[in-house]
């Protein structure tokens, strides 16, 4: 499972830290995961999934394995 | 008669769209940009018109929902005008309507169809040479109906008669809910759309509602499978009904959704064609691109850009604030008027030619090719990736069953598939009884259906 964060969408809006702060943080630049590869399906997919139908501008895209 | 049309050479004529055999013909000229005025009911407030400012107040915590105090009535408590951790979590809860797999479904399964049913009902109304033609404005808002109805979970939008009362109760809705942008008496129009309101409840609304309910009961009586459930926004609020909420909030609810559903679109799409006829008369090197989805995404982009489907946001500041932009000041509890039309054509952020139609523009992060034509920050529109399509991955740029490229897109490929060209016989009108820059009419005719 990889997540893709597209910085020409992103704006930073937060919903992603507030599904959860210990998968995705902001930085200056935007939205970004917390680990940069290795996403565990059964640990973070709900997480993953819901930020990527949460985020209003649909900078995130999931890519299941 | 024929009106604001000239006779154009054989040479123009073979950079037309879909050429047709003519050696020589009429061609409508594209309509003029409406001139846009500020409307009366912000007469008295702060009016910022600035891309750099709006953004910023966009994004801003600082300040909350401060539109449709007028059309109340209709979109009441609605996740449009909610703010902090009741929009958070409302918005959490609509937001698989928006999901990828749905959009799929919305673009293939149900919009498609829509689409090809509607440009095979203009064969039965052809023109004196005996080409199809129709009003663009109509066919793209019945392109969307049904869609808009299974976002929404309206039920019953299955037959010819029943798609017609259904546009014409979501026209009429939309004109309540917007009525803070109506030329007409506002009173006058909030009773006569409550009125309509009424009927819609009795015909489309509480049947539905009615359907899940009773669904819900046999879910939990095992009757029936989760999977049998409809993945709606009705279907989602009954499920989900919360003790705070009044009676008739699912009913302003889903008038977000039902007006929502297809303005943005209806509203674009007239808009795009007349500035792409435009566009090839003056670049006729650009015509065999109108087959090309790159080409029309950028042209809808740009059109989104140029024509806002609300003219103004309202937000109210929370605290006194400056502004890290430009230094203004905004003082707690002032309602100001944020000008998409002016700020979208703001030349410190789009160039010189910010007011002109390009669909070769170059935008660059952090700028938004559409500017803000979906708002900003946590109110940017919930449907948006619906019209702009889904952000490409570099691992789906070319697979085209994991992407989408946007209804607008989608609906324009259809159109020029067809051969659509502005009407020689009928100029575009704008709406005269609104304060938005949209078409009344817009009519077109096709040369390949």
């Amino acid at each position: 499972m990889k997540v893709h964060i597209d910085p020409l969408r992103c704006e930073s809006t937060g919903y992603c830290v507030a599904i959860d702060p210990a998968v995705f943080r902001l930085t200056p630049q935007g939205a970004e995961p917390t680990v940069s590869a290795g996403f565990d399906p059964d640990r973070d997919g709900d997480v993953l999934r819901e930020a990527e139908g949460l985020c209003p501008t649909g900078a995130i895209r999931v890519i299941e394995d | 008669m024929i009106t604001n049309s000239r006779v154009i050479s054989e040479n123009v004529l073979g950079a037309l769209p879909m050429g047709g055999s003519m050696t020589e013909a009429t061609v409508q000229q594209p309509a003029p940009m409406k001139e846009i005025e500020p409307a009366p009911y912000i007469s008295a407030m702060t009016q910022i018109a600035t891309y750099a400012e709006i953004d910023e107040i966009l994004r801003s915590k600082d300040f909350v929902q401060g539109s449709h105090q007028e059309s109340m009535p209709f979109f009441g408590d609605c996740l449009l005008l909610l703010d902090g951790s009741e929009h958070f979590e409302r918005r959490r809860l609509e937001a698989p309507l928006f999901a990828k797999q749905e959009l799929f479904h919305y673009e293939r399964e149900v919009v498609q169809p829509a689409i090809d049913r509607v440009l095979a009902a203009c064969r039965d109304d052809v023109d004196t040479e005996g080409l199809p033609r129709g009003d663009l404005v109509s066919m793209t808002k019945h392109m969307l109906l049904q869609m808009t109805a299974e976002v929404t979970g309206i039920d019953g939008v299955d037959t010819e008669q029943s798609t017609n009362r259904f546009g014409d109760y979501l026209g009429k809705l939309g004109e309540g809910a917007t009525v803070e942008w109506s030329a007409r008496d506002h009173d006058e129009v909030i009773a006569e759309v409550l009125d309509v309101r009424d009927e819609f409840v009795l015909d489309f609304f509480r049947p539905s509602m009615d359907r899940r309910r009773e669904m819900l009961v046999a879910l939990e009586e095992g009757r029936i499978a989760e999977s049998e459930l409809p993945r709606d926004l009705l279907m989602l609020l009954v499920r989900n009904h919360a003790p705070d909420w009044d009676p008739e909030l699912p009913l302003r609810e889903a008038t977000l959704y039902l007006v929502a559903g297809f303005q943005t679109t209806t509203h674009a799409i007239p808009h795009v064609v007349n500035h792409l006829a435009g566009w090839i008369q003056a670049h006729p090197e650009d015509a065999p691109r109108l087959r090309d989805q790159a080409f029309l995404q950028a042209a809808t982009y740009e059109s989104l850009r140029l024509h806002l489907p609300a003219p103004s946001l309202l937000r109210i500041a929370t605290k006194p604030v400056t502004l890290a932009s430009t230094g203004r000041e905004i003082a707690a509890g002032e309602r100001v008027a944020l000008l998409f039309t002016p700020a979208n054509r703001d030349v410190s952020a789009f160039g010189d030619d910010a007011a002109q139609f390009d669909p070769r523009r170059a935008v660059t992060a952090p700028m938004k090719p559409w500017g803000l034509a979906f708002g900003g920050g946590v109110h940017t529109c919930i449907g948006r990736q619906l019209v702009t399509g889904l952000s490409r991955t570099v691992d789906d740029v070319d697979q085209k069953d994991r992407t989408t490229d946007g209804i607008g897109v989608q609906i324009l490929a259809s159109l020029y598939e067809a051969g659509v060209e502005l009407d020689p016989h009928q100029r575009p009108a704008y709406r005269e009884v609104s304060h938005h820059d949209a078409f009344e009419t817009f009519p077109v005719r096709f040369r390949n259906l």
